[in-house]
């Protein structure tokens, strides 16, 4: 129990509010009016609205939306189906957006964008480049295109961008790049880009983060692109339909300096035993291994015990078919750090019943005691 | 070089200049008042127990880099890493973890406010308003009518 004189002033509810999800807030703003006051715009900070079929589901009502309005600093437009709600409220979002998530690049959208230009750091679109139905000719498609990577060259602040079914026509190459030097962080899914090998030697230098799935562009661009880059820290990749893995295997061994990579992604794209050890004998700093269905087996195996037991954090090996209770029980032996690690083939029990002659190590008993719910069961 | 801070209640302590620079208010003070150095800084609103914990956090932490004030509102910012000392220091009971803060705030000790919010919001968590209420004992100063109005207009965040 605190004594009458401690009540916690607005700085510090507003610390402690930064720490707590929109629900805990939600709870906070109940408690008494000065908790109101200092918590609100914190509640609204971060928005995503929900309005589908119709005006059934409304979430958050739209009236309480539009009064807290000048509060939103992130939202999420990605689920309104009801252009009427965002022409209400495209007006009235003036640099102040700091994350703008949609479904579609539209009139109001653009508008949205327009108007926080100067304060957008991040901007998510889903189906960048849907055409009006009427007409969707080639020549529209790329008017679309030009407005809309003129609009994004405008946001000043723009660090992180993620663009689905995006398309890049050799007239926005060079607007492209320009863009990409700016980046922390880019995803491109399912996109089509005419190239991605920049013109210019000249590195992508913020470029931490870089998802690239499944887009219809040259591989070897890809990887131009990717080697432009040298402070990449997460990369996650999907080759587009059959383009094969041999060019990135050939490409991270023939790097001249040492790999910085501390994530590598390979959801959807399995690979051999062979072919992923090879990748992770490059990279000697990584943390994060997310290789669901690949033959990881005892060749990769051998690669994370001898060279990545000290770093390696998280490994992901959901439905990789050649995983054994041997290989397993070896991994969380030697692997130190290890903090997630999901299999998909086995049940926490596997572990916790170990057959008689195995008897469960001081590092795997550690391991469940602390954090027990990070082996997930299977999907 | 040394400096003195007297507690609320009288209590003096002399510790290493650096070390009371980790509070962003003694360090500003010293720079005004670099000639009268003599005398003990009072810091009227920290009792002589929670000084004595905030200046053990200051010594531990003396030699880390300043971390700036993230007044810009960015999610993916790494929080700042607890060390295992950290986590031993914060084995408080939940009261002398919010005068801690209280102190931390008052005197801007950055990091140690940070962690002790971080600690305060893992507390709350979960909490209904109603139990929030009675930790702090807080009075309920909304109308009923407020009450429901509030209501209706959070319902989205339990989505």
């Amino acid at each position: 129990m605190m004594s009458q004189d401690t009540t916690l002033p607005p700085e510090v509810l507003i610390l402690i509010g930064r720490s707590l999800r929109q629900s805990d807030i939600a709870s906070c703003v109940l408690v008494s009016r000065s908790w109101r006051s200092a918590l609100e715009p914190l509640l609204w900070s971060r928005v995503s609205l929900v309005y589908e079929k119709a005006d059934s589901i409304l979430f958050p009502h739209p009236d309480a939306v539009l009064k807290n309005i000048n509060w939103i600093l992130s939202l999420d437009l990605s689920r309104v189906v009801d252009p009427m709600h965002m022409q209400t409220m495209a007006p009235l979002l003036h640099n102040q957006l700091v994350h703008l998530s949609v479904a579609q690049y539209t009139a109001e959208v653009d508008q949205i964008l327009v108007q926080n230009c100067a304060s957008l750091r991040s901007f998510t679109c889903c189906y960048s480049f849907v055409l009006p139905k009427t007409s969707s000719t080639a020549e529209l498609s790329s008017q679309l295109a030009t407005a809309f990577w003129s609009r994004i060259t405008e946001l000043k602040h723009l660090d992180t961008l993620h663009l689905k079914a995006a398309v890049v026509y050799q007239e926005h190459v060079e607007r492209f790049f320009d863009i990409c030097r700016r980046l922390w962080s880019l995803t491109l899914e399912k996109g089509s880009i005419v190239t991605m090998n920049p013109p210019t030697k000249e590195p992508f230098l913020k470029m931490r983060r870089l998802e690239l799935r499944e887009n219809s562009v040259v591989i070897h661009s890809q990887l131009q692109f990717i080697s432009q880059c040298p402070h990449l820290d997460q990369l996650a990749w999907i080759s587009f339909q059959d383009a094969h893995v041999t060019s990135l295997l050939f490409h991270m061994t023939t790097q001249s300096e040492p790999c910085r990579i501390r994530s590598l992604d390979f959801t959807g794209t399995p690979m051999t035993d062979r072919e992923l050890s090879t990748i992770l004998s490059c990279v000697p700093n990584l943390q994060c291994l997310i290789v669901p269905r690949s033959l990881f087996a005892e060749l990769c195996c051998e690669q994370v015990v001898n060279f990545l037991d000290d770093t390696i954090e998280e490994l992901d090996l959901k439905g990789c078919p050649a995983m054994t209770k041997h290989l397993v029980q070896i991994l969380l032996l030697i692997c130190k750090r290890l903090k997630r690690f999901q299999t998909g083939l086995f049940s926490p029990s596997v572990f916790l019943a170990p057959s008689t002659n195995e008897i469960p190590t001081k590092q795997q008993l550690k391991l469940f005691r602390v954090e027990p719910l990070m082996f997930m069961t299977p999907e | 070089m040394k400096v003195t801070l007297e507690s609320s209640d009288g209590q003096v302590f002399t510790v290493d200049k650096e070390v009371a620079e980790l509070s962003v208010i003694i360090k500003e003070m010293l720079v005004i008042e670099q000639a009268n150095q003599d005398h003990p800084i009072p810091l009227l609103n920290v009792g002589a127990v929670e000084l004595a914990k905030v200046i053990e956090y200051c010594e531990h932490h003396r030699n880390d880099p300043t971390i700036d004030d993230d007044e810009d509102y960015d999610s993916r910012k790494k929080p700042i890493e607890m060390d295992d000392w950290d986590k031993q220091f914060t084995i408080v009971n939940k009261e002398m973890m919010f005068e801690l803060i209280l102190a931390a705030n008052s005197m801007q000790v950055k990091p140690l406010l940070h962690l002790g919010c971080r600690y305060a919001a893992d507390i709350v968590k979960r909490m209904s308003p109603t139990e929030i209420r009675d930790l702090f004992q807080i009075d309920d100063d909304f109308t009923p009518e407020e009450q429901d109005k509030i209501e209706w207009e959070k319902q989205w965040t339990k989505l």
